[in-house]
Protein backbone atom coordinates (compact mmCIF):
# COMPACT_ATOMS: atom_id res chain seq x y z
CA UNK A 1 0.00 0.00 0.00
CA UNK A 2 0.76 3.64 -0.65
CA UNK A 3 1.52 6.12 1.94
CA UNK A 4 1.19 10.07 0.93
CA UNK A 5 2.35 12.04 3.52
CA UNK A 6 1.21 15.99 3.08
CA UNK A 7 4.09 17.87 5.23
CA UNK A 8 6.35 19.78 4.17
CA UNK A 9 5.86 19.36 0.59
CA UNK A 10 4.84 15.81 -0.31
CA UNK A 11 6.48 12.41 0.97
CA UNK A 12 5.53 9.14 -0.63
CA UNK A 13 6.40 5.93 1.02
CA UNK A 14 5.20 1.97 0.39
CA UNK A 15 4.59 -0.41 3.25
CA UNK A 16 2.91 -3.77 3.75
CA UNK A 17 -1.62 -3.22 4.22
CA UNK A 18 -3.36 -5.86 6.01
CA UNK A 19 -3.82 -4.11 9.29
CA UNK A 20 -5.66 -1.88 10.74
CA UNK A 21 -5.02 2.34 10.83
CA UNK A 22 -4.23 2.66 14.49
CA UNK A 23 -1.40 -0.39 13.94
CA UNK A 24 -0.47 1.30 10.90
CA UNK A 25 -0.06 4.71 12.60
CA UNK A 26 1.95 2.87 15.67
CA UNK A 27 3.79 1.61 13.01
CA UNK A 28 4.89 4.90 11.43
CA UNK A 29 5.21 6.88 14.35
CA UNK A 30 1.79 8.96 13.20
CA UNK A 31 0.08 10.38 16.42
CA UNK A 32 -3.47 10.10 15.48
CA UNK A 33 -4.31 12.92 17.45
CA UNK A 34 -2.66 15.11 15.35
CA UNK A 35 -3.41 13.81 11.49
CA UNK A 36 -6.21 12.95 9.60
CA UNK A 37 -5.93 9.57 7.88
CA UNK A 38 -8.17 9.31 4.53
CA UNK A 39 -8.97 7.06 2.13
CA UNK A 40 -10.47 8.05 -1.44
CA UNK A 41 -11.56 11.62 -0.31
CA UNK A 42 -13.03 9.63 3.06
CA UNK A 43 -11.10 10.27 6.80
CA UNK A 44 -10.69 7.12 8.27
CA UNK A 45 -11.34 5.85 11.89
CA UNK A 46 -8.61 4.01 13.96
CA UNK A 47 -10.39 0.82 13.25
CA UNK A 48 -10.50 1.03 9.27
CA UNK A 49 -8.64 -1.54 8.03
CA UNK A 50 -6.04 -0.79 5.50
CA UNK A 51 -5.80 -3.26 2.20
CA UNK A 52 -2.76 -3.81 0.47
CA UNK A 53 -3.86 -2.31 -2.31
CA UNK A 54 -4.94 0.52 -0.74
CA UNK A 55 -3.97 4.70 -1.15
CA UNK A 56 -4.28 6.63 2.25
CA UNK A 57 -3.53 10.32 2.74
CA UNK A 58 -2.16 11.62 6.12
CA UNK A 59 -2.74 15.31 6.59
CA UNK A 60 -0.89 16.92 10.01
CA UNK A 61 -3.11 18.96 11.82
CA UNK A 62 -0.77 21.34 13.94
CA UNK A 63 0.57 23.95 12.60
CA UNK A 64 2.63 26.60 14.61
CA UNK A 65 2.33 30.71 14.84
CA UNK B 1 -17.16 2.52 14.61
CA UNK B 2 -20.41 3.58 13.97
CA UNK B 3 -21.58 7.13 13.92
CA UNK B 4 -23.21 8.78 17.75
CA UNK B 5 -25.72 10.25 15.58
CA UNK B 6 -26.97 8.68 13.01
CA UNK B 7 -25.02 4.73 13.20
CA UNK B 8 -23.80 5.21 9.47
CA UNK B 9 -20.18 4.58 8.93
CA UNK B 10 -18.09 6.89 10.91
CA UNK B 11 -15.35 8.96 9.74
CA UNK B 12 -14.24 11.45 12.05
CA UNK B 13 -14.07 9.91 15.77
CA UNK B 14 -13.80 12.56 18.60
CA UNK B 15 -12.34 10.54 21.29
CA UNK B 16 -12.75 13.35 24.31
CA UNK B 17 -16.54 12.90 23.69
CA UNK B 18 -16.50 9.39 23.47
CA UNK B 19 -18.06 10.06 19.77
CA UNK B 20 -17.74 9.25 16.23
CA UNK B 21 -19.46 11.09 13.15
CA UNK B 22 -20.54 10.57 9.66
CA UNK B 23 -19.43 13.65 7.53
CA UNK B 24 -23.12 14.74 7.99
CA UNK B 25 -23.47 14.58 11.76
CA UNK B 26 -19.93 16.21 12.24
CA UNK B 27 -20.41 19.30 10.58
CA UNK B 28 -23.77 19.53 12.90
CA UNK B 29 -21.42 18.77 15.98
CA UNK B 30 -18.89 21.04 14.50
CA UNK B 31 -21.03 24.17 14.05
CA UNK B 32 -23.10 23.30 17.65
CA UNK B 33 -20.02 23.64 18.86
CA UNK B 34 -19.16 27.10 17.81
CA UNK B 35 -22.71 28.20 18.21
CA UNK B 36 -22.48 27.04 21.69
CA UNK B 37 -19.02 29.23 22.15
CA UNK B 38 -20.50 31.96 21.26
CA UNK B 39 -23.64 32.24 23.09
CA UNK B 40 -22.12 30.66 26.52
CA UNK B 41 -19.20 33.49 26.15
CA UNK B 42 -21.99 36.18 24.82
CA UNK B 43 -19.10 36.75 22.13
CA UNK B 44 -21.77 38.10 19.62
CA UNK B 45 -25.47 38.32 18.57
CA UNK B 46 -26.99 37.65 15.26
CA UNK B 47 -27.24 41.48 14.53
CA UNK B 48 -23.61 42.44 15.34
CA UNK B 49 -21.67 43.14 12.43
CA UNK B 50 -18.34 40.36 12.73
CA UNK B 51 -14.72 41.23 11.84
CA UNK B 52 -12.96 37.93 11.27
CA UNK B 53 -9.31 37.77 10.96
CA UNK B 54 -8.39 34.82 8.41
CA UNK B 55 -5.23 34.09 7.33
CA UNK B 56 -5.94 31.06 4.59
CA UNK B 57 -5.53 28.17 6.79
CA UNK B 58 -7.92 25.93 7.66
CA UNK B 59 -8.84 27.40 11.02
CA UNK B 60 -9.86 30.80 10.13
CA UNK B 61 -11.58 29.49 6.68
CA UNK B 62 -13.26 26.26 8.44
CA UNK B 63 -15.01 29.56 11.20
CA UNK B 64 -15.57 31.51 8.19
CA UNK B 65 -17.41 28.99 6.87
CA UNK B 66 -19.07 27.62 10.25
CA UNK B 67 -20.22 31.66 10.96
CA UNK B 68 -21.86 32.18 7.57
CA UNK B 69 -23.88 28.58 7.75
CA UNK B 70 -25.21 30.00 11.37
CA UNK B 71 -25.99 33.24 9.63
CA UNK B 72 -23.85 35.59 11.41
CA UNK B 73 -22.85 38.95 9.55
CA UNK B 74 -18.81 38.65 8.79
CA UNK B 75 -16.29 40.46 7.36
CA UNK B 76 -13.33 38.88 6.66
CA UNK B 77 -10.16 40.89 7.72
CA UNK B 78 -6.87 39.67 5.68
CA UNK B 79 -3.95 40.82 7.40
CA UNK B 80 -0.77 41.43 4.43
CA UNK B 81 2.00 40.78 6.57
CA UNK B 82 4.65 41.26 3.34
CA UNK B 83 6.16 37.76 4.29
CA UNK B 84 7.61 36.59 0.91
CA UNK B 85 5.52 34.23 -0.90
CA UNK B 86 3.71 33.00 1.91
CA UNK B 87 1.69 36.00 2.28
CA UNK B 88 0.66 36.30 -1.47
CA UNK B 89 -0.24 32.52 -1.27
CA UNK B 90 -2.37 33.17 1.78
CA UNK B 91 -4.28 36.05 0.35
CA UNK B 92 -5.23 34.38 -2.90
CA UNK B 93 -6.59 31.55 -0.62
CA UNK B 94 -9.01 33.97 1.14
CA UNK B 95 -9.91 35.74 -2.13
CA UNK B 96 -10.69 32.15 -3.28
CA UNK B 97 -13.25 31.57 -0.40
CA UNK B 98 -14.95 34.93 -1.10
CA UNK B 99 -15.42 34.57 -4.19
CA UNK B 100 -16.70 31.13 -4.12
CA UNK B 101 -19.16 32.27 -1.25
CA UNK B 102 -19.40 35.80 -2.40
CA UNK B 103 -18.65 36.48 1.09
CA UNK B 104 -17.28 39.99 2.07
CA UNK B 105 -13.17 40.36 2.50
CA UNK B 106 -11.18 43.00 3.40
CA UNK B 107 -7.35 43.33 3.56
CA UNK B 108 -4.99 45.93 4.80
CA UNK B 109 -1.49 45.74 3.75
CA UNK B 110 1.52 46.46 6.20
CA UNK B 111 4.30 48.28 3.66
CA UNK B 112 1.05 50.15 2.28
CA UNK B 113 0.82 51.79 5.48
CA UNK B 114 4.60 52.23 7.17
CA UNK B 115 6.07 51.47 3.55
CA UNK B 116 7.86 48.29 5.13
CA UNK B 117 6.87 44.45 5.53
CA UNK B 118 6.63 42.63 8.98
CA UNK B 119 10.05 40.91 8.17
CA UNK B 120 11.87 44.41 7.03
CA UNK B 121 10.97 46.19 9.81
CA UNK B 122 11.83 43.10 12.28
CA UNK B 123 15.29 43.48 10.42
CA UNK B 124 15.43 47.51 11.05
CA UNK B 125 14.22 47.22 15.08
CA UNK B 126 16.53 43.85 15.65
CA UNK B 127 13.45 42.23 16.79
CA UNK B 128 12.39 38.79 15.93
CA UNK B 129 9.74 38.61 13.09
CA UNK B 130 7.08 36.95 14.94
CA UNK B 131 7.32 38.97 18.31
CA UNK B 132 6.61 42.48 15.59
CA UNK B 133 4.07 40.51 13.78
CA UNK B 134 1.54 39.36 16.72
CA UNK B 135 1.74 43.51 17.90
CA UNK B 136 1.02 44.97 14.64
CA UNK B 137 -1.73 42.22 13.72
CA UNK B 138 -3.41 43.21 16.70
CA UNK B 139 -2.95 46.73 16.37
CA UNK B 140 -4.14 46.43 12.38
CA UNK B 141 -7.17 44.47 13.42
CA UNK B 142 -8.54 47.20 15.72
CA UNK B 143 -7.47 49.75 13.60
CA UNK B 144 -9.99 48.21 11.04
CA UNK B 145 -12.99 47.49 13.36
CA UNK B 146 -12.97 51.02 14.87
CA UNK B 147 -12.96 52.10 11.01
CA UNK B 148 -15.13 49.81 10.08
CA UNK B 149 -17.53 50.21 12.74
CA UNK B 150 -17.31 46.70 13.59
CA UNK B 151 -18.02 46.35 17.50
CA UNK B 152 -15.96 42.32 17.65
CA UNK B 153 -12.87 41.11 16.48
CA UNK B 154 -12.98 37.29 16.00
CA UNK B 155 -9.77 35.02 15.19
CA UNK B 156 -9.40 31.27 14.31
CA UNK B 157 -7.70 30.59 17.49
CA UNK B 158 -8.36 26.96 18.49
CA UNK B 159 -8.20 24.35 21.18
CA UNK B 160 -4.52 23.40 20.67
CA UNK B 161 -3.88 26.96 20.18
CA UNK B 162 -5.00 28.17 23.42
CA UNK B 163 -3.61 24.75 25.45
CA UNK B 164 -0.17 25.44 23.98
CA UNK B 165 -0.20 29.55 25.29
CA UNK B 166 -1.34 28.23 28.31
CA UNK B 167 1.22 25.71 28.79
CA UNK B 168 3.73 28.04 27.76
CA UNK B 169 2.64 31.04 30.19
CA UNK B 170 2.58 28.28 33.13
CA UNK B 171 6.13 27.03 32.25
CA UNK B 172 7.62 30.28 32.67
CA UNK B 173 5.37 31.47 34.95
CA UNK B 174 3.45 34.37 32.90
CA UNK B 175 1.40 35.31 35.35
CA UNK B 176 0.23 38.72 33.59
CA UNK B 177 -0.31 36.53 30.43
CA UNK B 178 -2.05 34.26 32.86
CA UNK B 179 -4.63 36.87 33.59
CA UNK B 180 -5.46 37.84 30.63
CA UNK B 181 -5.68 34.60 28.68
CA UNK B 182 -9.03 34.15 27.72
CA UNK B 183 -11.72 33.40 24.39
CA UNK B 184 -13.78 36.23 25.37
CA UNK B 185 -11.64 39.44 25.75
CA UNK B 186 -14.21 42.71 26.64
CA UNK B 187 -13.06 46.17 25.04
CA UNK B 188 -12.22 48.35 27.97
CA UNK B 189 -11.86 51.30 26.09
CA UNK B 190 -14.43 52.87 23.71
CA UNK B 191 -11.54 52.64 21.35
CA UNK B 192 -10.61 48.59 22.11
CA UNK B 193 -12.77 46.64 20.83
CA UNK B 194 -13.83 43.12 22.17
CA UNK B 195 -11.91 39.72 20.86
CA UNK B 196 -13.19 36.59 20.85
CA UNK B 197 -12.00 33.30 19.65
CA UNK B 198 -15.44 30.76 18.99
CA UNK B 199 -13.02 28.08 18.12
CA UNK B 200 -11.75 27.90 21.24
CA UNK B 201 -12.82 24.31 22.44
CA UNK B 202 -12.55 22.77 18.95
CA UNK B 203 -8.99 20.88 18.34
CA UNK B 204 -7.15 21.56 14.87
CA UNK B 205 -7.45 18.00 14.02
CA UNK B 206 -11.34 18.86 14.06
CA UNK B 207 -10.88 22.32 12.37
CA UNK B 208 -8.82 19.99 9.58
CA UNK B 209 -11.83 17.44 9.07
CA UNK B 210 -14.16 20.48 9.14
CA UNK B 211 -11.87 22.30 6.06
CA UNK B 212 -11.24 18.25 4.56
CA UNK B 213 -15.22 17.68 5.14
CA UNK B 214 -16.27 20.99 3.34
CA UNK B 215 -13.34 20.60 0.74
CA UNK B 216 -12.51 24.14 1.61
CA UNK B 217 -8.95 24.92 -0.48
CA UNK B 218 -6.89 26.26 2.51
CA UNK B 219 -3.00 26.95 2.62
CA UNK B 220 -1.54 23.97 3.76
CA UNK B 221 2.01 26.14 4.23
CA UNK B 222 3.13 27.05 7.23
CA UNK B 223 4.57 30.55 7.47
CA UNK B 224 8.26 30.15 7.08
CA UNK B 225 8.86 31.99 10.47
CA UNK B 226 7.08 29.78 12.08
CA UNK B 227 9.65 26.90 11.78
CA UNK B 228 10.82 25.57 14.99
CA UNK B 229 8.38 27.81 17.05
CA UNK B 230 7.90 27.04 20.69
CA UNK B 231 3.85 26.52 20.33
CA UNK B 232 4.38 23.15 17.97
CA UNK B 233 6.98 21.49 20.67
CA UNK B 234 4.14 22.18 23.04
CA UNK B 235 1.25 21.50 20.92
CA UNK B 236 2.90 18.02 19.89
CA UNK B 237 4.21 17.21 23.70
CA UNK B 238 0.28 17.83 24.67
CA UNK B 239 -1.38 15.88 21.73
CA UNK B 240 1.04 13.03 23.09
CA UNK B 241 -0.18 13.38 26.34
CA UNK B 242 -4.03 13.21 25.05
CA UNK B 243 -3.47 10.14 22.58
CA UNK B 244 -2.56 8.19 26.33
CA UNK B 245 -5.34 10.15 27.52
CA UNK B 246 -8.15 11.46 25.57
CA UNK B 247 -9.85 14.39 27.16
CA UNK B 248 -6.43 16.08 29.25
CA UNK B 249 -6.78 19.08 26.30
CA UNK B 250 -10.10 20.03 26.79
CA UNK B 251 -10.01 19.64 30.69
CA UNK B 252 -7.09 21.54 31.27
CA UNK B 253 -7.95 24.85 29.49
CA UNK B 254 -11.66 24.74 30.95
CA UNK B 255 -10.11 24.14 34.73
CA UNK B 256 -7.48 27.19 34.28
CA UNK B 257 -10.60 28.87 32.87
CA UNK B 258 -12.46 27.37 35.97
CA UNK B 259 -9.96 28.62 38.59
CA UNK B 260 -8.96 31.95 36.21
CA UNK B 261 -10.20 34.02 39.99
CA UNK B 262 -6.30 33.13 41.08
CA UNK B 263 -4.41 35.14 38.70
CA UNK B 264 -6.54 38.11 38.83
CA UNK B 265 -4.07 39.88 40.90
CA UNK B 266 -1.66 39.44 38.35
CA UNK B 267 -3.53 41.33 35.46
CA UNK B 268 -1.87 45.51 36.69
CA UNK B 269 -4.46 47.83 36.91
CA UNK B 270 -3.25 50.18 34.29
CA UNK B 271 -4.29 53.47 33.00
CA UNK B 272 -5.73 53.09 29.31
CA UNK B 273 -5.01 56.61 26.76
CA UNK B 274 -5.24 57.66 23.51
CA UNK B 275 -1.83 57.38 21.36
CA UNK B 276 -0.72 60.83 20.96
CA UNK B 277 0.13 59.98 17.40
CA UNK B 278 -2.06 57.66 15.84
CA UNK B 279 -4.65 57.03 18.51
CA UNK B 280 -4.90 53.99 19.08
CA UNK B 281 -5.22 52.77 22.68
CA UNK B 282 -2.06 52.74 24.72
CA UNK B 283 -0.73 52.67 28.53
CA UNK B 284 1.77 55.23 27.36
CA UNK B 285 1.86 58.47 25.54
CA UNK B 286 3.14 57.17 21.86
CA UNK B 287 2.17 53.71 21.41
CA UNK B 288 4.80 50.40 21.21
CA UNK B 289 3.34 50.42 17.78
CA UNK B 290 4.34 54.34 17.25
CA UNK B 291 7.50 53.66 19.09
CA UNK B 292 8.19 50.42 16.33
CA UNK B 293 7.99 52.22 13.39
CA UNK B 294 9.91 55.37 14.32
CA UNK B 295 12.92 52.98 14.87
CA UNK B 296 12.04 51.01 11.89
CA UNK B 297 11.61 54.49 9.60
CA UNK B 298 14.91 55.59 11.67
CA UNK B 299 17.17 53.32 10.26
CA UNK B 300 15.47 53.04 6.83
CA UNK B 301 16.10 56.79 6.03
CA UNK B 302 19.80 56.71 7.87
CA UNK B 303 20.72 53.69 5.52
CA UNK B 304 18.45 55.64 2.39
CA UNK B 305 15.33 53.87 2.08
CA UNK B 306 14.55 51.39 -0.61
CA UNK B 307 18.71 51.93 -1.42
CA UNK B 308 18.97 48.18 -0.04
CA UNK B 309 15.05 46.11 0.20
CA UNK B 310 17.26 43.22 1.37
CA UNK B 311 19.24 44.54 4.21
S1 LIG C 1 4.84 32.58 12.33
FE1 LIG C 1 5.39 34.56 13.21
S2 LIG C 1 5.77 35.88 11.46
FE2 LIG C 1 4.65 34.11 10.70
S3 LIG C 1 2.51 34.74 10.74
FE3 LIG C 1 2.91 33.69 12.68
S4 LIG C 1 3.49 35.32 14.11
FE4 LIG C 1 3.62 36.17 12.03
ZN1 LIG D 1 -24.30 10.44 11.25
ZN1 LIG E 1 0.30 55.01 17.97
Amino acid sequence: MKVIIHQAGKREMEVAGGKKLADLARELNINLEAHLVVRGGSILTRDAFIGDEDVIEVFPAISGG
Amino acid sequence: MRCKTCHAKATVEVRHHNAAYCNDCFQEYFLKRVQHNIRAYRMFSPGDHVLLVVSGGKDSLSLWDALIRLGYRVTALFIDLGIEGYSRRSEDKCREFAARTGAPLQTVSAKEIWGLSIPEIARKTRRIPCAVCGRVKRYLFNKCALEGGFSVVATGHNLDDEVASLLGNLLHWQTGYLARQQPYLPSTHPKLVKKVKPLYTLTERECLAYALIRQISYLPEECPHAEGATSITYKEALNHIEAASPGTKLSFLKGFLKHKELFREYDGDVELRECSRCGQVTTEKVCSVCRLMERAQKRDSRTGANANPSL
